[in-house]
């Protein structure tokens, strides 16, 4: 379980986030929805340890561990994974070099020739073109590819925790379709949470939330179950509550 | 292989690996050439003739303690070269092209990337010429240094263009680790260490040729 608890985050001495209170249990979908620049992405890299960001009150815990003031490896190594909205492009290192990094950091001791065998299964796994492992990480990758590459990254990393962060964005309806029953499946087969981040509802066609909180100006304002994803649907943010300009 | 009557090294297409005691020659090249140049532990001056519609893939890589590059090209009518160049500088390090076209629809590319991992400065020249009354070449010269103290250094990219027919483009850069790359990758769990590690290596490799890069990276490990 993810808990956050009275959560004031700041960045260049403004504050993001106020307030913030959130429990995610093993094996949930939890989605927060909310126009732009209202902290969605903030409370992504706030989780995974972005320093850019200050914690001036209240805390991030996982499994009743306190995890804020690691740092982001030290996060990610604890089961928590960002997908990233934009996957950076890392030139000259492959994905296969960069996963491997990842295993050894976390103290997984393999043979090259197994390591080998684990990404092609997980290639096989998710339909993934072999080739993918060679790239080099987000490399002149289409948006899908890059998205495609980070669920590569997961199958073969394992975390139990996922944040999507504006999953479909760079993905047409096809590739939000297929990288969402990719998710799907790897959460019904790992018991594993997802915080999805959106300010659009057709990612939660695929992906159906247990609960859906709608952040406002740093602040959750209203929380509730799919139906409120629906609300918003028809009536837009605006109409659902009142949004400053 | 072979050296004509004013002791020029005749190559003929193919792929010549350099070795030390050839650093200092002058080449003629014919044909589609690669020359490697890696990691020889050794200052460098290479003078390099490209006859008419030859081309040349030149990789140099230096680990290099107190070392300077010197290349010199030629390139004559419908000739083409590339100069991948990446080095690590642990003490000092300096690197001059020099590249002057003098036939028609020659297109040149030098590509330099480097880690200063020295208190002392890096210099790279590239000095590219196009002379008078050619027509249809193509000139591009860029260096990019990733410097890990607070040292200077110098990166000079010259063109001297003497003709309208041209296109020649330069770029330059020095600057450190870039900060994105460096959060997605312990994003991952990839420690701090290994994470500066890849990008850095990533940085000087990303130029190279898969069979370079390999024979590269065997010279990293444990670095």
């Amino acid at each position: 379980m993810l808990e956050i608890k009275n959560l004031r985050v700041l960045a260049d001495g403004k504050v993001i986030l106020d307030g913030l209170n959130m429990s995610i249990p093993k094996d949930e979908i939890h989605v927060i929805m909310g126009p732009n620049g209202t902290g969605k992405s903030t409370l992504c890299r706030t989780i995974v340890g972005d320093k850019t960001y200050e914690i001036s009150k209240g805390k991030i815990e996982l499994e009743g561990e306190k995890i804020d003031g690691l740092t982001p490896d030290e996060i990610a190594k604890r089961g928590i994974f960002l997908l990233f909205q934009n996957p950076i492009e890392i030139p000259g290192v492959t994905n296969a070099e960069m996963l491997r990094a990842a295993l050894v950091d976390r103290g997984v001791q393999e043979s090259i020739f197994e390591f080998n065998k684990r990404l092609n299964s997980s290639c096989e796994r998710l339909g993934i073109d072999k080739s993918f492992i060679h790239r080099n990480v987000n490399e002149n990758m289409s948006g899908g590819e890059k998205k495609k590459n980070e669920l590569l990254q997961i199958d073969v990393l394992k975390p139990n925790f996922i944040i999507l962060d504006e999953l479909d964005s760079g993905l047409d309806v096809d590739g939000l379709k297929s990288l969402s029953e990719g998710l799907l499946e790897y959460k019904k087969t790992m018991k594993a949470s997802i915080l999805i981040i959106t300010h659009h509802t057709n990612i939660l066609e695929y992906l159906h939330p247990d609960k859906v909180y709608i952040l406002n100006e740093g602040k959750i304002v209203m929380e509730g179950d799919e139906k409120l994803a629906e609300k918003i649907e028809k009536n837009g943010f605006k109409g659902a509550f009142s949004v400053s300009e | 292989m072979s050296k004509n009557n004013e002791n020029n090294i005749l190559v003929s297409g193919g792929v010549l690996d350099l070795e030390k005691y050839m650093t200092s020659s002058d080449f003629i090249i014919k044909g589609d050439t690669v020359i490697n140049a890696v990691n020889l532990h050794n200052n460098m001056h290479l003078k390099i003739k490209l006859e008419k519609d030859a081309s040349l893939i030149l990789n140099v890589f230096d680990y290099a303690i107190d070392l300077e590059a010197n290349i010199e090209i030629e390139a004559y009518d419908n000739s083409s070269f590339k100069i991948n160049s990446s080095f690590i500088s642990e003490e000092k390090y300096e690197l001059n092209i020099d590249a002057k076209l003098y036939g028609d629809f020659v297109f040149g590319e030098v590509d330099v990337r480097g880690i200063n991992e020295s208190d002392s400065t890096v210099k790279v020249v590239m000095n590219g010429t196009v002379a008078g009354k050619t027509t249809g070449c193509v000139l591009n010269e860029y260096a990019h240094i990733l410097n890990k103290s607070e040292i200077s250094n110098v990166l000079i990219p010259n063109l001297v263009v003497n003709t309208n027919e041209v296109e020649a483009n330069h770029g330059v850069s020095i600057g450190g680790i870039d900060e994105d790359e460096m959060f997605y990758l312990m994003s991952k769990g990839i420690s701090k260490a290994t994470a500066k590690k890849l990008i850095e290596e990533g940085f000087i490799l990303s130029i190279m040729p898969d069979d370079i890069k390999e024979r590269i990276k065997n010279i990293l490990v444990g670095r």
